[in-house]
């Protein structure tokens, strides 16, 4: 065989390029023989593979900081892998499946980890959570300990770690307002009204007029962060808004504003319906507060103008009177300042055919201007009401002041209603109530919920309200109750054996278990045998 | 069987879970390890019994059930009715064991009874580790005349595969790309016929380098190789023969492999990959010789449904007797002489040039070795430009980027000299364990 055969042929010391470029087009048109080309390639590809080539001359990094912390123990380490865990073998070792639930379970491991640090290795995937999920990044970062900022530094996406930064800070800086999407720009807009509210209204104000209407109302509700008296202009302003959305949004954060001409205007308008002055059964006249005789009500006539302006829907849901809405209406915006102190308004009768209009309208207000005072006074009146007749628009509303009563009013309402029985508990939304309590639950909320659980499942073993009962009480008894627990799934499988109607209870009580299991996670790995360990909590995945 | 095992090395936690079949099994038997449920549990170990442990476990049966563990293999026996294996029962009495609250005790008769009837199966059939990952057999047993017919249609085939070569290049690569998959099945399905499934299966694969000319041409010229090699077989050297002829894809025999020489050491487990091929998981536990050095390769395979059982935990060494297939990696276990035992620190890691070394030293003896078991001394894990690598200052070892980032390794290393064990592919480095100091991080 000869070096070189033909005009474009390629001969037995060619070099690879040549080859290639000589394989790709092939012998028929090159000339030349194919399987002298075959062998050539066999030579060079053994070459090529034996002496692979490597990346030349590359830096070596700095070093990540030494870390004096110690190391959570391996059974916490374990844990804590199945929690983060992608692959589907081990995260089963986790009872929970959904992921609100297994980010509790991780919240609350994160807790528990008292100073000490998560193996190297598994601060990737911790950082991985921080990118979502930014209520764990200060806990996540307590944890990962000085390595998260030296890889922080190495991938944008986990910049929110880095060093410098505070832990809530994001990796968006003011360019998104300029080119960011919609959810950015208002996102950016939250944070710097948390930081300098009038800054943030300032840039608002700048580019108000050229936003698109979508985008006013999106931009508009982030002024919620520090609403202020200083705000009220361009709210005013946003009450003429040719979109209705914009409007809406303005009105409403007007209302959580008494002392704004907003809230002046509302309370005329409250005060014209209700006529407190009345005179009580003695005659007697106390005080700036009125009488102490029946309240006067007296419903708008019309729905004008300037009513429509601040918010008020002029046309009733249907099953409401049109004058009873507008009072509704206007009871729910106006300043609960103007009335007297809950206890005494409420003590005095009002006339039947208004009473549930008024006491729905002072809820409504009582939830949108977070009164902790009224929204008490008119939780457990409307309580009753929603379990006599249960309207659902009652239960969101009851809902909605649930949201502003403080953590040992709602323990104490949740424990009050289970001891009515779980039925009628959960029939007044008392899975919210729940889930507002502080976590763990406190031990009267717990007693309550474990032994509402105990008389419902110990004779009947299962139903829909008690599955969804344990999916929570799962996440949120103090995990010390896991051998209660235990024993109730104990007696539930006694009665109901073999039931995969009751498989939630087995989960309730594995996760418990699993949380109880970290409670007294994080100390040092037991020395093993035979064998001085320098580090002993670095045992972790021997 | 062992003489009188004074201190059987006790196994940790971990190495007892790595055996369950899944999750919930292992769950299963973290919580019944604690129970009460157990009674008459012990070890024990004698000139007749090989390190033995077990115990009674009241089930939901009448009748509690047996469970014993013989530690060299291990192997396990449970009466419980549960079609898991190991069951939990297995698990729990070795998690027990491993905590250290399992007693030395004369066995019972029933303990007994088993080892003895293993000991007489081993003998009856040989090693029963060797019949499990033996792969093809009874090669020899269809006689000579078979042996050469098949002989003939593989040379056949092969000749047709050469041919088909020269026509690819013929024609020009460029143009295959156009082809998909079919036009290299087409002419895998010939060599299955011609009953060469090995070179079949590296024909089948180069579908999957179309995007990737150079790739693509290199993996013609090793076929080529193959096809050339084939047809003056003889006038190979021996080794090199019989490496071919495995790689080609004639059947070796488990019993072959075993009746070759025996290299003992102590084995230490790098790191464990699993694959799935066809419709096949394949599991690859690399081991490396603490004093001869050797790279060798466990291979074991699970159909759907199926676990793989097997003790071979990263972290851990084995002093066992391994024979060698041809191609000199791929291995059965002989004999084990002890229960494996953890490791504190990995031996036989190399600088980057000396392990290059090795490797292009493997790739003369058997060259279309498709991955080899790397363990490269105090390298830092560093991105370099696009591309992932492996360094202790100066050239780097590319990583394979189909592996992902490997942020975990790089955590691990905390830009500290680590040592890497993973294994090495044409298309680059697969990280599969990191040691930092005394610590063993799976990758």
């Amino acid at each position: 065989m000869t070096d070189v055969v033909g005009g474009g042929a390629v001969g037995r010391g060619a070099a690879w390029p040549e080859v290639l470029a000589a394989a790709l087009v092939g012998t028929q048109r090159t000339g030349g023989d194919a399987e002298a080309l075959l062998d050539t390639v066999a030579g060079h590809a053994l070459r090529r593979r034996a002496g692979t080539a490597l990346v030349p001359g590359v830096p070596l990094p700095a070093p990540a900081p030494a870390d004096p912390a110690g190391f959570v123990g391996p059974d916490a380490v374990a844990r804590v892998d199945a929690l983060l865990a992608t692959d589907s073998a081990t995260r089963d070792a986790v009872p929970v499946r959904d992921m609100a639930g297994r980010l509790e379970l991780l919240a609350e491991w994160l807790g528990a980890a008292a100073g000490r640090r998560v193996p190297p290795e598994l601060v990737p995937a911790l950082l991985d959570v921080g990118r979502r999920h930014h209520h764990l990044r200060p806990v996540l970062a307590e944890v990962a300990g000085p390595l998260a900022h030296w890889l922080a530094a190495q991938r944008p996406d986990w910049g929110y770690a880095a060093a410098g930064r505070p832990a809530q800070s994001t990796v968006d800086g003011p360019e998104v307002w300029e080119l960011g999407s919609i959810g950015r720009r208002g996102g950016y807009l939250h944070r710097l009204r948390q930081r300098d509210p009038a800054q943030a209204r300032k840039l608002l104000e700048a580019t108000w007029d050229a936003e698109t209407p979508d985008d006013r109302a999106v931009l508009l509700s982030a002024l919620k962060t520090g609403l202020s008296l200083d705000d009220e202009p361009l709210l005013e302003r946003a009450l003429d808004d040719r979109r209705r959305q914009v409007r809406v949004v303005a009105a409403d954060l007007l209302g959580r504003l008494p002392d704004s001409a907003y809230g002046r205007r509302m309370a005329a308008r409250a005060l014209a319906c209700v006529d407190l002055d009345t005179a009580g059964p003695t005659g007697s006249r106390t005080g700036p507060d009125g009488g102490t005789g029946p309240i006067g009500i007296e419903p708008p006539a019309t729905c004008d103008r300037p009513m429509r302006r601040d918010g008020i829907a002029p046309r009733p849901p249907a099953g409401t009177g049109e004058r009873a809405w507008w009072l509704e209406e206007i009871l729910a915006r106006a300043p609960l300042s103007v009335w007297p102190a809950p206890a005494r308004f409420l003590a005095r009768p009002v006339s039947e055919a208004w009473a549930v209009t008024v006491r729905r309208g002072l809820a409504r207000a009582a939830a949108a201007q977070h009164d902790i005072a009224w929204a008490l006074a008119l939780v457990d009146p409307l309580t009753a009401g929603v379990v006599t007749d249960g309207q659902p628009d009652d239960r969101l509303l009851l809902k909605a002041l649930y949201d502003v009563l403080p953590a040992q009013e709602l323990a104490a309402r949740a424990a009050a209603a289970l001891d009515r029985g779980l039925v009628g508990a959960m029939a007044v939304e008392l899975e919210h109530v729940l889930a507002l309590c502080p976590r763990p639950w406190p031990p009267a909320v717990a007693e309550a919920v474990l032994g509402a659980l105990e008389a419902h499942l110990g004779n009947r073993g299962a139903g829909w309200r008690a599955a969804s009962l344990c999916e929570l009480a799962a996440l949120r008894l103090p995990a010390d109750l896991a051998p209660r627990v235990a024993a109730l799934a104990e007696r539930v499988r006694a009665v109901r054996p073999n039931d995969p109607g009751v498989a939630f209870i087995e989960r309730f009580a594995a996760t418990v278990r699993f949380r109880k299991a970290h409670r007294s996670p994080h100390g040092a790995a037991p020395p093993r045998r035979g064998r001085v360990r320098a580090r002993a909590g670095r045992a972790g995945r021997r | 069987m062992p003489d009188a095992v004074v201190d059987v090395p006790r196994w940790s936690a971990d190495q007892v879970l790595s055996l369950a079949p899944d999750a919930s099994a292992q769950r299963a038997a973290r919580a019944l390890a604690g129970g009460k449920a157990w009674s008459e549990v012990g070890f024990s170990a004698d000139d007749a019994l090989p390190p033995t442990v077990w115990g009674l476990c009241q089930g939901s049966d009448v009748q509690p059930y047996q469970t014993c563990v013989d530690l060299t293999e291990p192997a396990y026996r449970c009466t419980c009715p549960s079609r898991k294996f190991p069951c939990k029962h297995t698990l729990a009495v070795l998690l027990r064991w491993a905590a250290g609250t399992v007693p030395d005790a004369p066995a019972p008769a029933w303990v007994r009874e088993w080892q003895a009837s293993r000991a007489e199966r081993t003998r009856a059939y040989g090693p029963k580790e060797a019949a499990r990952t033996g792969g093809e057999s009874n090669g020899r047993a269809a006689g000579t005349k078979a042996t050469l017919r098949r002989a003939e249609r593989v040379a056949a085939g092969l000749a047709e595969l050469d041919r088909w070569l020269a026509d690819q290049l013929r024609g020009g690569l460029a143009g295959v790309a156009r082809l998909g998959y079919a036009h290299w099945d087409t002419m895998a399905a010939r060599l299955i016929d011609a009953q060469a499934p090995g070179a079949a299966r590296l024909v089948r694969n180069l579908g999957d380098y179309v995007g990737d000319p150079e790739r693509l041409l290199a993996e013609l010229g090793l076929l080529r190789l193959l096809a050339a090699g084939f047809a003056r077989l003889d006038s190979l050297p021996p080794e090199l023969a019989a490496t071919l002829r495995l790689r080609v894809g004639l059947p070796v025999s488990a019993e072959e492999v075993l009746a070759g020489p025996a290299v003992r050491d102590r084995w230490q487990v790098l790191g464990v990959r699993d694959e799935p091929e066809n419709d096949l998981l394949v599991r690859r536990v690399w081991l490396r010789g603490a004093q001869t050095g050797r790279a060798a390769l466990v291979l074991s395979f699970a159909g759907p449904g199926q676990v793989f059982v097997t003790d071979l935990v990263p972290g851990t060494a084995l002093d066992a007797d391994l024979c060698f297939y041809p191609e000199n990696v791929r291995v059965l276990i002989a004999r084990r002489h002890a229960p494996a035992a953890p490791i504190t620190s990995v031996a036989g890691a190399l600088p980057v040039p000396a392990a290059m070394r090795e490797y292009a030293q493997a790739l003369a003896r058997d060259p279309w070795l498709e991955r080899w078991p790397m363990v490269l001394a105090d390298v830092v894990p560093v991105k370099a430009g696009d591309r992932w690598c492996l360094t202790a200052g100066g050239d780097g070892v590319p990583l394979d980027p189909a592996a992902g980032a490997p942020w975990r390794l790089v955590a691990a290393a905390g830009g500290r000299p680590v040592v890497v064990a993973g294994e090495w592919t044409a298309a680059g480095l697969r990280p599969l364990s990191v040691w930092t100091g005394d610590r063993l991080v799976r990758l």
